[in-house]
């Protein structure tokens, strides 16, 4: 009898033991990105008012983002995604399945890595791959060394009249001196729940910040090596235009 | 373990022969003239007779253009020792390049290509002309699917490198060819290797006074392929459309610098300098001899020299006594 009852309380232990929740493993990540305007989503064709009360609109803007990995609490670094392509033409999202626990960082770098840029070509991957020739969708320079990094182009009105948007302004920023890495602190719990961080890109800073202002009447072209002072402008103002926030 | 992982992920995204596919392929020795270095292939590149063939054809053929009219042979002509003797070349719709076609010759010992150094690999290169509107503006997704339906080609591109035609296959193979283009037999490579009679006097005076501390060709025009691949501002005019050097580097202190060009073959490639504005050799002698235009940035090394016509003469006759005879008389695929 007593060792029916010893038993019928293991089972009972068993039974609840069961029962409860395992705690997670893994869970998933949404690493997003979105670009704004003044505060609201910007559209791709949508027209904008500029740092000199112009009209503008983006009729393109594309970036290479890539070594993507997320910080834990203890420090452990985990590797998101190697490499994608942005057009914020289209929403923007990557899927990833991270360890459960605590993170406190993003980071990424926004470019082609060194190591895959210049003695490199897009034949070397599938033609629909990100760097490949289909997949790179003209983000490629075949006759200077590598990527383009990031494409920013448009056109504004320079007599301020939106009925008449004719000047055309294009930022085109690639080779290796141009690949930065950013880190932002962003607290977020990985668990059973999809928890989604999203990339903000401030398009109005681009063209005005802190300490510059690029005017498009004077400064409003650089494909990098023939003006390498405004593509060194507008990247510093682009570094400051990006930040990353819990989205939920 | 996550991070491994995401590495794995990340190089399988390549398309690259693997190992125990290049193990398929038998490679050959690709014979380099007399007194020239090994080259040094890329591993995944190296030469087999199924590539070079299948470049060599391409090379020829006119549906890489967008309008079937030009072939990278239409401007590089064997006869020319891979150039032609357009200032510059025509493309599609008769549309005039930027700069002046360089001979192909020897490019397998290449550090960079193009006249500003802007691209790294000879594979690479063969992407610029496809691409560029004024060459052959074609999409090269697109010719790469059009020749993949070519029985006879599709065919070598699997026998070559283990798959269909593709860019990959495409830019291999046309770079696996022109890295065959080998010229090392000219008048003053036998002297080179020993044949004391091979130069005539004034040949050998020529080189004398090319190599001299007077002239200083030679710290430009230097080694085995006669250039050290500098980028040089010789003075060809107070102000230059074309910024050379500096398109790539951005760097204002390039402006009008361009690659010191190999001076093999130098009597067939008229007419010279990027934008062929020199359109003889005496006219290149005669620039060099006068010192060239006044630049801020033109290399000190060119200044006036006052050759006599009779230096002139032998600086001629050196350079051609660099013509390889036998290189521009190779056998050549039919143009399609």
């Amino acid at each position: 009898m007593k060792h029916v009852m010893m038993l019928a309380l293991a089972a009972a232990m068993i039974t609840f033991i069961g029962c409860e929740d395992p705690e997670p493993i893994e869970g998933t990540l949404r690493l997003g990105a979105k670009a704004m305007y003044d505060g609201n989503s910007m559209i791709i064709g949508d027209i904008y008012t500029d740092n000199n009360d112009r009209p503008i609109n983006i009729e393109q803007f594309r970036t290479y983002i890539s070594s993507m990995k997320a910080v834990k609490d203890d420090g452990t670094i985990v590797h998101i995604k190697a490499i994608d392509q942005i057009n914020f033409a289209e929403s923007w999202f990557f899927d990833a399945t991270l360890p459960a626990g605590d993170y406190y960082a993003i980071t990424f770098g926004i470019g082609v890595p060194e190591s895959i840029n210049a003695d490199q070509d897009p034949a070397q991957y599938p033609n629909d791959h990100v760097l490949g020739f289909t997949g790179n969708n003209g983000m490629f320079w075949s006759w200077n060394s590598g990527y383009i990094f990031t494409k920013f182009e448009g056109k504004t009105a320079l007599d301020g009249d939106e009925n008449s948007m004719t000047d055309p302004y294009a930022f085109h920023v690639g080779t290796d001196n141009f690949y930065e890495e950013f880190t932002f602190n962003v607290d977020f719990e990985i668990d059973e729940a999809r928890t989604d961080v999203d990339i903000i890109f401030n398009c109005e800073q681009f063209l005005e910040g802190t300490d510059d202002s690029i005017d498009l009447a004077t400064d409003n072209i650089t494909h990098t090596a023939d003006n390498i002072p405004l593509a060194e402008r507008f990247m510093a103002l682009f570094r400051d235009g990006i930040n990353v926030e819990l989205a939920n | 373990m996550l991070g491994l992982v995401a590495f794995i992920a990340c190089k399988e995204e390549r398309v690259l022969p693997d190992q125990n596919a290049e193990a398929d392929f038998e490679y050959i020795e690709v014979e380099t003239p007399a007194g020239f270095p090994a080259i040094d292939y890329p591993m995944e590149n190296r030469p087999t007779a199924e590539r070079i063939e299948l470049g060599r054809l391409l090379f020829h053929d006119a549906r890489l253009s967008r309008d079937n009219t030009v072939s990278c042979a239409s401007c590089h002509l064997a006869s020319h020792s891979f150039a032609d003797n357009e200032a510059q070349s025509v493309g599609v719709d008769g549309l005039r390049g930027d700069r002046n076609a360089p001979s192909l010759a020897n490019v397998a010992y290449h550090p960079y290509f193009f006249m500003d150094g802007g691209v790294q690999t000879l594979e690479r290169q063969v992407i610029a002309p496809l691409d560029n509107v004024l060459e052959m503006d074609h999409d090269i997704v697109e010719v790469s699917d059009e020749l993949s339906q070519d029985e006879f080609l599709n065919s070598l591109a699997k026998a070559a490198y283990g798959r269909n035609l593709d860019p990959f296959v495409l830019t291999r193979s046309i770079a696996a060819y022109e890295r065959t283009l080998l010229s090392g037999d000219s008048p003053y490579d036998c002297y080179l290797q020993g044949d004391q009679f091979a130069l005539t006097a004034e040949e050998k005076a020529g080189m004398e006074l090319f190599f001299s501390e007077r002239t200083q060709c030679g710290s430009c025009h230097s080694g085995f392929l006669l250039t050290d691949f500098s980028f040089n501002n010789i003075g060809l005019g107070e102000e230059y459309l074309d910024k050379g050097r500096r398109r790539v580097s951005g760097d204002e202190s390039d402006n009008g610098k361009f690659k010191t060009p190999s001076l093999r073959n130098v009597a067939l490639t008229a007419p010279y300098m990027h934008d062929g504005s020199l359109r003889t050799l005496e006219e290149v002698i005669d620039h060099f001899n006068s010192g060239g235009v006044d630049h801020d940035l033109k290399d000190d090394r060119i200044q006036q020299l006052n050759l006599t016509e009779e230096e002139q003469s032998q600086l001629k006759a050196f350079l051609l006594a660099l013509t390889d005879k036998s290189f521009v008389t190779q056998d050549l695929p039919q143009q399609n």
